[in-house]
């Protein structure tokens, strides 16, 4: 199982600082979510992750340093599954899984049986059969979720990188897709690092959470150390209360407390 | 288990449906003209060409010469330059995502058309040197377009690129165009013989020019049909491309470089021949499906057929003058641009 480790990582955007400092260890194995308020800098560290920004500081997928490997290695590694994904006119589901294997093709050839094969056995597992030759662009948004994390299997990479997975999705989908990634965690030893909006999904699944603020980690740890009710409120602004379940922690917004104005 | 997944690919049978297209266009092209030349008379002048083989074509001298003098040359290079600009467009639709690129679209044309406007009009006479400079000057200007446009669209891009790039393009095609306009206006004694070459034409073809830009095609051609899966892989975009392993900007550059090579050696002997990159790539999704695996071979192909067949219309329709083959593209070709405007709205 493949680990990831990011040392004193920043991001700029131009001029603009988008992350500073980030320290963070994913265990190999072990599912760590992101949370933190719109433009906090979660989809960036996931980007430099994947070796799609420019960044500063050590980044590395096992023992493979991000800065020195080449795209096809970290694609290897590393599937990233962004959270709007293009779906390109005119691919069918096939052709669009079948893009996962390029890490695997070389430069200037096709795709080879095992090519097919992984991607056959892909589809089948995420029940997409039934659509091998559907355009791409006319799924719903439940079926396109599946066929890009279907994209993102086929990679065979140990680490996966999840772009808010669910927010596309109603919540039987939502919870579809997230089951799906926790069942390959735990029977291939997928790495997972995933942002998520949602702090109960969040609360549901990930075993770790770091919160992040203007680009650096404010808090960390496990559910418990993160999803307090105190820590929302200073950071998200919003008024929650905090329930348990035998599976983690129920974030639920409530209206904030108002003083009655008398007319 | 995986029998029924199949990849979109090329079919056979649609690769023999275009060539055969092809063939016929090429057929209709070499016996359509002022003397009408029977298709049998053809065929027996060909096989006697062949080693080992004497035939008595039954054409007379002059036929003969008619068709492999003004004919076959014309209709060959009709086709390199259709094949050619079809490609091209093909290839910058796919490298920058967008439906409406084309040769003309990225200071290509612009550039070649600046070339050869002063190559006539401060150019000594073509007599005076070994080469007609004409040509070179268009190649020499077409790859300036490209260079400045390319260079243009990376300064101001920083992690965006294609409709930076695009807009780049359409800046450096009007400051080019409005250079070439001052020369041409400037230097009114050459005026005519600037528009003519301008406008696109054909009419000078001959077996030097097809052997002048030959090399050119076949190493454009070839560059672009191997990175046809890489060029399907660039439609989610830059940044899942190279998630997934894709070396965006070098394969962007390799397929901007050779299919800019490609369109500056067709227009340096054809002139400005727009739209050709627009109408063949898009008749060939709009029919058999928007896989570059299958459009890049297709539009070379259907492309040369399409250019032999405009051509054939502008040498007959008001003969024995001749329309312009880049005003008949035009005409063809501006509707259909419109057309593919209200699409990409639509779907966007």
């Amino acid at each position: 199982m493949i680990s990831i480790k990011l040392e004193e990582v920043g991001v700029q955007y131009g001029e603009t600082p988008v992350v500073e400092g980030f320290d963070l260890v994913v265990p190999g194995g072990s599912w760590v979510t992101l949370i933190g308020p719109n433009g906090a800098g979660k989809t960036t560290v996931l980007r430099a992750i994947g070796g799609l920004v420019d960044f500063e500081g050590d980044i590395t997928i096992g023992s493979v340093a991000v800065k020195d490997t080449t795209r096809k290695t970290l694609a290897q590694l590393v599937a990233y599954v962004p959270q709007r994904p293009v779906m390109p006119i005119g691919a069918t589901v096939t052709d669009y899984v079948l893009m996962g294997r390029n890490p695997y093709i070389g430069y200037l050839s096709t795709e080879s049986r095992r090519d097919i094969d992984a991607v056959a056995e892909v589809l089948g597992r995420l029940e997409l059969k039934e659509f091998t030759a559907r355009d791409v662009t006319s799924l719903s948004g439940g079926e396109a979720q599946r066929v890009v994390l279907a994209r993102a299997l086929a990679q065979a990479a140990p680490v996966l990188l999840l772009d808010e997975p669910t927010s596309e999705l109603d919540v039987g989908h939502q919870q579809q897709v997230l089951e799906l990634v926790d069942e390959l965690r735990l029977e291939v030893g997928l790495t997972v690092l995933s942002t998520m909006h949602d702090l109960t999904l969040a609360g549901q699944y990930a075993q770790e959470f770091v919160l992040l603020e203007n680009g650096r980690a404010v808090a960390r740890g496990n559910a418990e150390d993160v999803l307090r009710v105190d820590l929302i409120d200073r950071y998200y602004g919003a008024s929650v209360e905090v329930l348990a379940n035998s599976s983690g922690l129920i974030v639920v917004p409530k209206r904030p407390f108002r003083q009655e104005v008398s007319p | 288990m995986s029998a029924d997944i199949r990849p979109t690919g090329l079919r056979a049978s649609w690769l023999l449906l275009a060539l055969v297209v092809l063939a016929g266009a090429l057929v209709i092209g070499v016996l359509v003209g002022p003397v009408p030349l029977k298709l049998s008379g053809v065929l027996r002048e060909l096989a006697d060409r062949l080693p080992f083989v004497q035939l008595s074509s039954g054409l007379s001298e002059q036929q003969s010469a008619i068709l492999w003098q003004l004919r076959m040359p014309r209709v060959a290079l009709a086709g390199l330059v259709g094949g050619m600009l079809a490609l091209s467009g093909a290839a910058y639709q796919g490298v920058f995502r967008n439906p409406l690129a084309d040769p003309y679209l990225l200071g290509v044309a612009a550039g070649a058309g600046l070339g050869a406007t002063i190559a006539i009009a401060y150019g000594p006479a073509a007599a005076d040197w070994p080469v007609d400079p004409l040509p070179l000057a268009a190649f020499a200007g077409a790859l300036l377009g490209v260079s400045v446009t390319y260079a243009l669209g990376r300064a101001n891009l920083r992690g965006r690129t294609t409709a930076t790039l695009i807009l780049a393009g359409v800046a450096t095609a009007s400051f080019l165009t409005a250079i070439q306009t001052y020369v041409q206006q400037r230097e009114d004694d050459t005026v005519r013989q600037v528009y003519a070459w301008i406008l696109g034409q054909l009419t000078t073809a001959s077996w030097r020019e097809v052997v002048l830009i030959l090399p050119y095609l076949i190493m454009s051609s070839v560059a672009i049909l191997v990175h046809r899966r890489l060029l399907d892989m660039l439609s989610v975009g830059d940044e899942e491309a190279s998630s997934l392993g894709v070396n965006t900007q070098r394969v962007r550059l390799i397929i901007v470089v050779a299919a800019s090579l490609g369109t500056a050696a067709a227009v340096a002997v054809s002139g400005l021949i727009g739209f050709v990159g627009v109408i063949v790539p898009h008749t060939v999704r709009l029919l058999f499906g928007s896989s570059y695996r299958l459009v890049v071979p297709l539009s070379i192909i259907l492309g040369g057929a399409f250019l032999v067949l405009a051509d054939l219309v502008g040498r007959t329709l008001i003969a024995p003058a001749e329309i312009p083959i880049g005003v008949i593209t035009a005409f063809l070709g501006a509707p259909f641009f419109l057309l593919i405007l209200r699409r990409s709205g639509r779907v966007a």
